[in-house]
């Protein structure tokens, strides 16, 4: 159906003159051939000349990555110690610190009551900490330096008995006037 | 094998003879049986004799050193058929990029509906070369994937499914694609057809 609408297109087509190759068509071919042949011969010298060098540089890379052979202070990533928060923990290399480092040892033999009754004057000093403690007493040491919600509330106003009488007074006026 | 048995061989035969015994003599009845048809083709598609020489020796090069790529469940002329058809569109795309560097706003090839042709006269007999003349030049202005299909089928004479296998599109597609070729060539051939 659709071709009887294109008969007279389609047998134009088909009636077209027929193109021919050129005389030195295979000639030419031949010519093309051995070109090529000759092409990939040089490239496969070529590379076979580039793939020993590239491997070697490859291996001369990898080695020098892996194991740094001249550089000295090379630390394993693996083996660093890890960093301690400087901003939970603060660490002194001072005497008071060593002071505070014994007090804090000796009062883990002691009794939990006794390390307990520490706990009062170690938070005074702010948590100075020695970080190479063992587990045993690092564990016990944060038992110790426990911080309650009063510690952390740093805006708090410290008053003294007369400032806190007269906050009370005006309190009540606010309170009266209100009412 | 003699010279003449090679040539009572058929296509398929000859390239598994050339592959397993690497018998040049049969490449050579390969490239005799497939140059013209595939210069027509390629000549069709691109419109420019030197390139489509180029083309086509370029197909029967790749079919040289590529020959162990084929296999015996396609046709040959298949095969050699997607080959030549994949580098004219390859040299296609090239000939459009140095033309649109060259002439600024070479333009797709539907960019104008009609083929303006001054010479022409309605009284006058339109002869073979005149019209040969106006189809080939319609076939250039007619879009890469319509054109393909129609020089396919209508000029190399190929069916459905072998258009379908070297398109590497389904046949229904095929179809439509060759009828919308086909309206596009008449509507542009309207001085020669008529409406």
């Amino acid at each position: 159906m659709e071709e009887k609408k294109f008969e007279k297109l389609i047998k134009d087509l088909n009636s077209l003159r027929k193109i021919e190759a050129p005389d030195n068509f295979e000639f030419r071919l031949q010519t093309k051939l051995q070109n090529s042949e000759s092409t990939d011969s040089e490239s496969i010298k070529r590379s076979n000349k580039i793939i020993p060098v590239f491997a070697l540089a490859s291996v001369i890379i990898l080695v020098f990555i892996i194991y740094r052979p001249f550089v000295d202070d090379y630390e394993d990533p693996f083996q660093i110690q890890p960093q301690v928060r400087e901003d939970i923990v603060e660490y002194y290399e001072s005497d008071n610190n060593l002071q505070l480092k014994d007090l804090i040892n000796d009062s883990f033999i002691e009794n939990d009551s006794n390390s307990l009754n520490n706990t009062s004057k170690q938070s005074d000093n702010k948590q100075n900490v020695s970080p190479d403690f063992s587990e045993r007493n690092y564990s016990a040491f944060q038992y110790q330096f426990t911080i309650s919600k009063e510690d952390l509330n740093f805006t708090r106003p410290v008053m003294n008995d007369e400032e806190v009488k007269q906050v009370q007074l005006l309190k009540q006026k606010l309170m009266s006037k209100k009412n | 094998m003699n010279g003449n048995d090679l040539n009572n061989l058929s296509d398929e035969e000859l390239i598994i003879e050339f592959q397993k015994n690497n018998d040049e003599r049969a490449f050579e009845i390969l490239v005799k049986r497939f140059k013209n048809p595939l210069i027509n083709f390629v000549y069709r598609f691109l419109g420019d004799y030197d390139s489509c020489v180029d083309v086509v020796q370029d197909t029967f090069v790749k079919v040289y050193r590529y020959k162990d790529r084929y296999t015996n469940i396609a046709k040959f002329s298949t095969w050699i058929y997607t080959i030549a058809t994949n580098l004219t569109k390859t040299e296609y795309q090239r000939r459009k990029r140095v033309k649109l560097l060259s002439i600024s706003g070479g333009g797709e090839e539907e960019s104008s509906l009609e083929i303006k042709d001054n010479t022409y006269r309605p009284d006058k007999s339109v002869d073979n070369k005149y019209k040969e003349e106006q189809i080939q030049k319609a076939l250039l202005k007619v879009k890469v994937v319509y054109r393909e299909p129609v020089i396919l089928r209508d000029i190399q004479g190929l069916s459905y499914e072998e258009i379908a296998e070297i398109l590497n599109i389904e046949v229904g597609t095929v179809k439509s694609r060759i009828n919308r070729g086909r309206k596009r060539l008449q509507k542009l051939l309207k001085n020669v057809y008529g409406d």
